[in-house]
């Protein structure tokens, strides 16, 4: 089941770092990025970013969305999800709007959610009705 | 006016075929001009400054990749625009224009659609201070380990030539085709792996391939960088390979570039079209809009 989603996400990736690769620097892509090999460094993504269960990663990461399969040594920066599955190991710190850690995942480190404040929220769903204004100005 | 250079060996002879009805349909749709035939690759890009020193328009290359790559090389800036009537065994860059036979190039060259393209450029890195620097452009792809080795028996029909192709894929890919090789990314990052085979690409390679197509109006280029495979792999994957499909073969890496260097412990044959050209270290580098080309409707970009 989640090999067929893995490979789903593997379909739509710009940026693929095989197996047997060893890359070291600072990766950028504007798609989706699939690291399967090593990578030391950093990873700047503006689209989704899979570190599959082959993966060995030493690197500052920001990206839309983050699943990890592999090992991440490291800072996780997600714009919106982490996910952290069954095989997946995180040292570092954390920050996500969602987060996900599945039975079996290891993660040390410290999370940082990015909530809206209640007041934020309740701008945002009850705005003000501006008929009623409109009628306090003919009174 | 229409310059039209002809490659006689391209596609098996295919021009002795075609000829003869190339001629009418081009009379019909208004477009005649000056024919020429080649006898030899260097010659293209003598016989594309002959028309340029006739003023003539639009070069019309008859033939397959290699032939479009030199009248390409020719065409680095001046004014003159590329046409392509593709009779070659592999015709990636006018299927990537959109052009997919050669009766509909003529209608197509008759419409002269324009758009400006991409092209790479190959620079040689001297390692001692004897050698010179090589520099060549390139329309369509790249490549390194075996992929090099086998791209020159090439086809895309499914001929008999396929056939003898498929046999050479098989007993080549049993050769010992690794290297250690390091590439370095736009400057950015480097990625270090003991190779299969590089394909550093402007064009759509395969026309098989889904995942892996190269655009060459993105300002950008498009790596395929395969690493060594295991025997069972090499077996499990053959019709991959004889397909130029490895964009699904686990061991693939797939990187966007504006340049890359290419870095091998020993210097390795890079082909362009089928021909070797220099050998690496050397790096790649793409050249935004540098090419004025007639398309067609069904291009891929």
């Amino acid at each position: 089941m989640f090999k067929k989603q893995e490979e789903n996400e593997i379909q739509s990736s710009e940026t693929i770092v095989g197996t047997a690769v060893k890359l070291r620097g600072t990766l950028k892509s504007e798609g989706n990025v699939k690291i399967e090999g090593n990578l030391t460094g950093e990873i700047k993504a503006g689209g989704d970013l899979l570190i599959t269960s082959t993966a060995e990663v030493k690197a500052k990461i920001s990206a839309k969305n983050v699943t990890v399969s592999g090992v991440v040594n490291g800072n996780i920066e997600a714009q919106e999800k982490l996910e952290i599955t069954e095989s997946g190991k995180v040292f570092g710190d954390i920050t996500s709007n969602i987060l996900v850690i599945k039975e079996g995942a290891i993660f040390s480190g410290k999370s940082i959610m990015e909530v809206k404040s209640l007041e934020e929220e309740k701008e945002i769903t009850e705005p003000e009705p501006e008929y009623e204004l409109e009628e306090n100005k003919k009174d | 006016m229409y310059y039209y250079i002809i490659n006689p060996a391209a596609g098996n002879g295919k021009i002795d075929k075609i000829q003869k009805r190339l001629k009418g349909i081009i009379k019909r749709l208004g477009i005649e001009g000056e024919f020429v035939k080649t006898t030899g690759a260097a010659d293209v890009y003598k016989l594309t400054n002959i028309a340029l020193d006739k003023a003539r328009n639009t070069i019309v290359a008859v033939g397959g990749d290699g032939t479009v790559n030199e009248v390409a090389n020719a065409l680095v800036d001046r004014k003159a625009v590329l046409g392509i009537i593709p009779i070659g065994k592999t015709n990636s860059v006018a299927r990537t224009l959109g052009v997919f036979s050669w009766e509909e190039a003529c209608q197509i060259l008759a419409a002269r659609k324009l758009e400006k393209i991409d092209l790479a450029k190959v620079t040689t890195i001297p390692q001692k201070p004897s050698q010179k620097v090589e520099e060549k452009y390139f329309l369509t792809s790249a490549e390194l380990g075996f992929e090099s080795q086998i791209t020159k028996y090439r086809v895309e029909d499914n001929s008999f030539y396929k056939l003898l192709f498929a046999r050479k894929v098989i007993k080549e890919v049993f050769k010992n085709h690794t290297e250690k090789i390091t590439i370095e990314v736009n400057g950015n990052f480097t990625a270090t792996t003991v190779m299969f085979t590089l394909i550093v690409s402007n064009c759509q390679i395969s026309r098989q391939s889904k995942k892996f197509r190269p655009n060459p109006a993105d300002r950008q280029l498009d790596i395929l960088l395969v690493s060594k495979l295991p025997r069972w792999q090499l077996i499990r994957n053959i019709m991959a390979i004889i397909d130029k499909k490895y964009e699904d073969l686990s061991s693939t890496s797939i990187f966007k570039a504006k340049s890359v260097k290419v870095i091998t412990p020993t210097p390795q044959d890079l082909s362009i079209d089928g021909e070797i050209f220099i050998q690496t270290p050397v790096e790649i580098e793409v050249v935004p809009q540098k090419l004025k080309v007639i398309v067609g409707k069904k291009r891929s970009f």
